[in-house]
């Protein structure tokens, strides 16, 4: 990767010789952001310092909890009712909140997203099967986003076009104005609403008190066929913790300037989205659950998922109506994450600018990935007669097969001492997060065997 | 290109007196940490040295993926063949 001249002219300047004419735009807007910061700071304003500190880790965790996220915890509730699953998310989440610290942490003290280290540290060949990774299982996911925005719209009486043309509107209409602080406010905002999967399970009214026990106590353990058991688990685990996650907490961080200073409010922040998440998480579980009463009777209406149908038929239609504007939400807000993940990767492995504080005009491909990528993937939702459930499920598990390979780079990068002195991983992170990998692994290996050999009629 | 093996590892951020010492001004660059700017972070890193044995770790791992995914495509196509 060579820089451009103007880059090696500044990089000959020392510190106290740079004026604002050696900065990039990009530069510019991004010092703008950081000197707020740095007042608050200095005012010693913490709740304003984490007001601006926070985005990342809130978009990515809140982003994961998207269309596919949200059918695989209530099909898992639909399936099984309460007991083992509800637990489990906050154990997936929990693994989540320890990935993506570390993403956090390697943004912030290297300003470089995973997709530039992994190819600079490790070279070309681990780089681009990393972004290979990515564009493959990002491309499935946001087919999935849209499949999950149609089945919210389809509830209302509206069509496919309708979710389409919503998801590309929304992707142009955040990407304008090159700066990263106005596209994370917006998509904030937009993450408010997947709260509403907490109201859904509050209006069908479970009985709290078994879901405590559940919570507590793991059970009851799931019966039946074992690998529908195994495709709930891979696809629950691939619902928190997903390679895009990766790519974009870490991008993201270093799009919008933090630094080493700013570690523990970006732990505040990763720690309060796998939180919402998770809650939010176990609401549509809850809401899956009350499926279950009705022998999950109704789900594999619309070509496979019609959830909001059921629960109208089963809890009422206020129920209903809050779980598809839930779903339109989940999946609207992916859309925005997931393609300007895809994004982010494209331009750190090309080696071509990288940003949204920079404009359309100065950053094509960054912003010309992102649209492309939602494109795509709104074309093939509008394929009459797709299986929606089967490729929002598969989406979550393909994603978990390949995200051990993922994680086995992040912790070299955070564990790099010369890379990240000493904010580099303490040695029981390193044991926790090798646990996970070995843990995500296994899950998704189990299922992808387990299912493969079935279909060749083995077992 | 430049030899990236002569580039010093990522430099520690400043410490924060430093950075509060420097603020004042119309200067926005005093606001960034020395290699946060775009054309720092476009040099490269020292590229990472691995041994043999992580090598072959991490091409069983990408290998041992890339089957288990071949698996769970080929049973998606095969579900909607049935």
């Amino acid at each position: 990767m060579t820089a451009s001249p103007r880059s090696e002219a500044a990089r000959d300047l020392s510190r106290e010789d740079l004026s604002p004419e050696d900065l990039s735009p990009e530069d510019i807007v991004r010092s703008r952001d950081r000197k707020r910061v740095h007042g608050a700071r200095l005012a010693g304003r913490q709740w304003y310092l984490l007001w601006l500190i926070a985005g990342p880790g809130i978009l990515t965790m809140l982003g994961e909890n998207d269309g596919p996220s949200i059918v695989s915890y209530t099909t898992a509730g639909a399936t099984y009712g309460l007991g083992f699953f509800l637990p489990f998310i906050l154990v997936t989440f929990a693994m989540a909140v320890v990935c993506q610290e570390m993403c956090m942490r390697v943004g912030a003290v290297t300003h470089r997203g995973y997709g530039k280290l992994v190819l600079q540290r490790f070279g070309p060949g681990w780089g681009w099967f990393a972004a290979g990774d990515l564009l493959f299982t990002n491309l499935v996911t946001l087919i999935a986003e849209f499949v999950v925005i149609r089945i919210g719209l389809a509830y209302f009486g509206l069509g496919p076009g309708v979710a389409a043309a919503l998801g590309i509107v929304l992707v142009v209409f955040t990407l304008g104005r090159g700066r990263y602080w106005r596209w994370e406010r917006i998509a904030l905002a937009l993450a408010v609403f997947n709260g509403l999967f907490v109201v859904a399970a509050i209006l069908v009214k479970p009985n709290w008190a078994l879901v405590g026990q559940s919570m507590v106590t793991f059970s009851p353990f799931p019966h039946g066929s074992f690998n529908t058991l195994l495709l709930l688990v891979a696809s629950t685990i691939g619902a928190t913790v997903t390679p895009w996650m990766v790519f974009f907490q870490q991008s993201a961080s270093a799009d919008k300037g933090m630094t080493s200073l700013d570690l523990r409010h970006g732990r505040l922040d990763t720690i309060a989205g796998g939180g919402l998440a998770a809650l939010f998480g176990c609401g549509a579980f809850i809401v899956g659950a009350a499926l279950a009463a009705h022998g999950g009777s109704g789900i594999q209406g619309l070509a496979g998922a019609g959830f909001p149908g059921a629960l109208a038929h089963a809890s009422g239609n206020l129920v209903a109506g809050v779980f598809a504007l839930g779903l339109i939400e989940a999946g609207a807000l992916a859309i925005l994450t997931i393609s300007a993940s895809t994004g982010y990767a494209a331009g750190e492995c090309i080696g071509v600018t990288h940003s949204f504080n920079n404009s359309p005009r100065k950053a094509r491909l960054f912003y010309g990935v992102s649209v492309a990528v939602a494109l795509i993937a709104a074309g093939i939702v509008l394929i009459p007669g797709a299986p929606l459930l089967s490729i929002a499920l598969n989406a979550n598990v393909l994603a978990t097969v390949l995200l051990p390979v993922t994680l086995v780079f992040l912790i070299m990068l955070a564990s790099d001492r010369q890379l990240m002195g000493r904010w580099a991983n303490r040695r029981w992170t390193n044991r926790v997060a090798i646990a996970i990998v070995a843990f995500v692994s296994v899950c998704g290996t189990a299922y992808g065997i387990d299912s493969f050999l079935q279909a060749i009629h083995i077992i | 290109m430049r030899d990236a093996t002569k580039r010093p590892a990522a430099t520690p951020p400043p410490t924060p007196p430093k950075l509060a010492t420097r603020h004042n001004g119309a200067d926005l660059s005093s606001y960034l940490e020395p290699d946060q700017l775009v054309a720092d972070t476009d040099r490269p890193v020292p590229r990472a040295q691995l041994t043999r044995r992580v090598s072959t770790a991490l091409w069983i791992l990408r290998i041992f993926t890339i089957l288990v995914g071949a698996m769970v495509i080929y049973v998606f196509f095969s579900q909607l063949g049935s």
